[in-house]
This record gives C-alpha cells, structure tokens and sequence, in this order.
C-alpha cells in the first residue's frame, strides 16, 4: 500500500492503519530501535508506541514522508527507553559507542550548552550536511542518525569496513572543524 | 553529557537526509573491478 493510501487511513480513523504502518515500516522502525536498545521486547515496544503516537496526531497532521517521521519517533522514544535502561545499568546497543565517537566532534565541554539552543544546532548540523558529498553524508547519518554498526553500513552500501570508519572519520573531524568555525567553543 | 546533545539533534535533521540514507548504494559502480579495488 501506498504510503498516502495508509495516511488515508489514518483519517478515516480505521485501525487497518496500524497494521498497514507495521506491514511497510515495522521493520525499519524495529531496527532503528534495535540498534539503540539492543533488544527486541523493548525495540517492539518502542514500536507499538510509535503506532499509537502516530495514530495521536494523523489527523491533523498528515506527515510526508511518513517513512521518516516514524522513523524519527522511533528513535527518539528509544533513545529515551536507553536513558532509562542506562540509568538502570542496562544499557547497550550502538549509543555508547557513538557517544563516544561523537564526544571527538565537540570542541569544548560548555560549547553546546552555552553557545546553542537544539534548533539553532540542528540548523548548524543541516548545513554541514549540505556541504558534504553525498557518500559521506549518509554513511555519517547511517551511523549517527540510524546507529547501525559498520558492518551494516558497509553491507548496505556496497563498501568496505574500512572504507566506511575512515569516511566516518574524516567527516567526524570535519564536523568538528565546522563546529569551531561556526562558534561552537566556548 | 554534550555528546548526547548532538546525538540527539542529529536526530533532527532534514527529512530529505535521512530519505537519502534509507537508499542503499549500488553495490559495484561502474568501472569498478574485483581485482582492481581501490583500497
């Protein structure tokens, strides 16, 4: 089903949307979470949330691509529920290890805080993306946004391990020099 | 933690950026041979 057949659905307020969502993007939402939480009770429940928060808000909103705004709640409901588990000291999944890529792309420990509000880094983060060669974006996004392991982004992209965590970290230093150029130090 | 802080927005990013990432790569691109990897 097309996906503004499944909006459609949603507005017709028939429950047939849900299981229409699950059917073409449960997989895609599954995985995203599993990448964070790196487990598959929690990752469905992540999911079956991202359903009904979906179900709250179409209509009015009527979301396009809605591939990615799924995607989107999904990520953000798991990496709340890894909050949670790390809290509880049982975390895992790919976060820990992107935090700790990431930490090497902030130029100071205040300059974020301080310096930008969320929107304004978003808007900071869109341009860096923009200037960058398609290759590198999505394999950063991949990684940073997606959170999949390198193995898969070389296996999804037709490239080498090694091809890919040198990608990942040039354009890791390159943000990070992006970051300083904009203002992003304290 | 600012690290997480940057998780957390690239999570933000344009819809047309991640539309992109959900496309695989081909595989081989054209030119490209078994031998003849670039490393």
């Amino acid at each position: 089903m097309e996906e503004k057949q499944i909006i459609d659905l949603y507005f017709a307020r028939s429950e047939q949307a849900i299981q229409e969502t699950d059917r073409k993007y449960g997989s895609f939402c599954h995985q995203i979470a599993y990448n964070i939480l790196f487990s598959h009770p929690d990752s469905e429940e992540c999911v079956n949330d991202t359903y009904l928060k979906a179900w709250n808000v179409i209509p009015p909103k009527r979301p396009h691509p809605l591939k990615v705004f799924l995607g989107k709640i999904t990520r953000n409901l798991a990496l709340d529920r890894w909050d949670w588990n790390n809290a509880a000291k049982r975390g895992g999944g790919e976060v820990t290890a992107s935090l700790e890529e990431l930490w090497e792309c902030v130029p100071s420990p205040m300059g974020l805080d301080q310096i930008l509000e969320r929107r304004e880094l978003v808007k900071t983060l869109n341009a860096f993306l923009g200037r960058l060669p398609e290759e590198s974006r999505k394999v950063f996004l991949r990684r940073y946004w997606n959170l999949s392991p390198v193995k898969e982004i070389a296996s999804f992209y037709g490239l080498s391990e090694s091809k890919v965590k040198m990608l990942l970290m040039r354009t890791r230093n390159a943000l990070r020099e992006y970051l300083e150029q904009e203002g992003v130090v304290v | 933690m600012k690290e997480k802080q940057l998780l957390y927005a690239i999570g933000w990013v344009k819809d047309a950026y991640i539309e992109e990432m959900t496309q695989p790569g081909n595989r081989r691109r054209a030119g490209a041979s078994r031998a003849g990897g670039c490393g």
